[in-house]
């Protein structure tokens, strides 16, 4: 029998700015996560839009492949970072839809697979990978410089399987 | 009326319940446009996996249909991903775009015998690394136009992100979907996941 799915767990829309949000206590009940996350930075600069894990501040790697209506580009980070374009200009749009693959099984490490774009800058999608066993709890939006937005929007759902 | 007292000394069987649901399914107001169909999870190696009989029993209900798979091969360091609709082993097509830590590139397969999803991890591998893949196939169950179905998938423990499309120029309501690793480059490692879930027609 078919079962609805894709239920929305959390959203957040920053009132004020922000450095980070933490979606928490994520329960185990479903199979993989999406994250929305939709707004704009606060000032001009060079955010490394990130999301970590259970608070873990290692164990990431990350390839990406991006274009910018020019060139494209591809390369590796060890963190997963939603964004990799050098320099972001404030009152630019982005939005990412992130998936979290199998966050609550305890028999592999975690893929994580993003889309995004920054509306006039740049076209990227991602692959990453928390190297942990551990079931996913929590997830942070954080970025290294600056803050996102007032209107910030960051989505959460589940999705059975 | 005055007050009655209730007592359970004159039922010789009975139950207790904590909850007033009884045993009874609680009554839920969430819907969705968006439900799980099937889903597989590996026991052990397995050399294909196949969801079947997709238009009789879900056809009349859905529009477009998701896959969302996390892939580990055998063998090898990396393999292909083959999808395979209603059996058929021709008239395929597929484009990818795809990064690799070091450059982008793009690449064209037509007349396949299968379409290209994207390449996954395989057995020599990091262990415990999984690729994973998100699949929509779109208006699955029509009739009027060929099958087209779109990708995102990737991993780092074979460094590869990718988006890919896929053509099936046959005008048949999918019927089954069949998803192998490489031909010839052993099978589906243990804890893969294939889920399929269905977009609702309105």
């Amino acid at each position: 029998m078919a079962t609805p799915t894709y239920k929305a767990l959390a959203t957040t829309t920053l009132s004020g700015t922000a450095a980070s949000i933490t979606f928490s206590s994520i329960s185990s009940s479903y199979r993989d996560l999406v994250a929305v996350v939709n707004g704009e930075l606060s000032t001009a600069n060079t955010p490394d839009l990130q999301m970590k894990i259970n608070a873990d501040s290692s164990n990431y790697s990350q390839v990406f492949m991006r274009g910018n209506g020019s060139t494209t580009a591809s390369g590796t980070y060890t963190a997963i970072n939603l964004n990799s374009a050098s320099t972001w200009s404030s009152g630019r749009r982005y939005n990412h839809l992130v998936h979290i693959m199998d966050y609550s099984a305890t028999d592999k490490h975690k893929t994580v697979l993003a889309r995004g774009n920054w509306a006039g800058g740049d076209i990227n999608a991602t692959a990453s990978r928390w190297a942990s066993t551990n079931a996913v709890t929590s997830i942070s939006f954080t970025v290294a410089s600056g803050s996102f937005a007032i209107g910030t929007t960051f989505s959460l759902y589940g999705i059975e399987a | 009326m005055g007050v009655v007292k209730l007592s359970t000394a004159g039922i010789l069987d009975y139950q207790k319940y904590s909850s007033a649901l009884a045993g009874n399914t609680p009554y839920s107001p969430f819907s969705s446009a968006y439900e799980l169909l099937e889903t597989e999870i590996l026991t052990g190696s397995q050399a294909s996996v196949t969801f079947s009989s997709l238009n009789s029993t879900y056809g009349a209900n859905y529009q477009h249909l998701q896959l969302r798979m996390t892939l580990r091969g055998t063998s090898s360091s990396s393999i292909r991903t083959e999808l395979k609709l209603n059996s058929a082993s021709s008239t395929y097509a597929s484009h990818e775009l795809a990064g690799n830590g070091s450059s982008v590139a793009s690449s064209a397969n037509t007349g396949d015998a299968f379409i290209r999803t994207g390449r996954v991890i395989g057995g020599t591998g990091t262990a415990n690394s999984y690729s994973a893949q998100v699949v929509d196939i779109l208006d699955a169950f029509e009739t009027t136009k060929a099958t087209t179905v779109r990708t995102l998938g990737g991993s780092t423990g074979y460094n590869y992100v990718y988006l890919t499309s896929g053509l099936w120029t046959t005008l048949d309501a999918v019927d089954s979907i069949q998803i192998s690793p490489e031909s010839g480059v052993g099978s589906w490692e243990q804890y893969c996941r294939f889920s399929l879930y269905g977009r609702r027609a309105a």
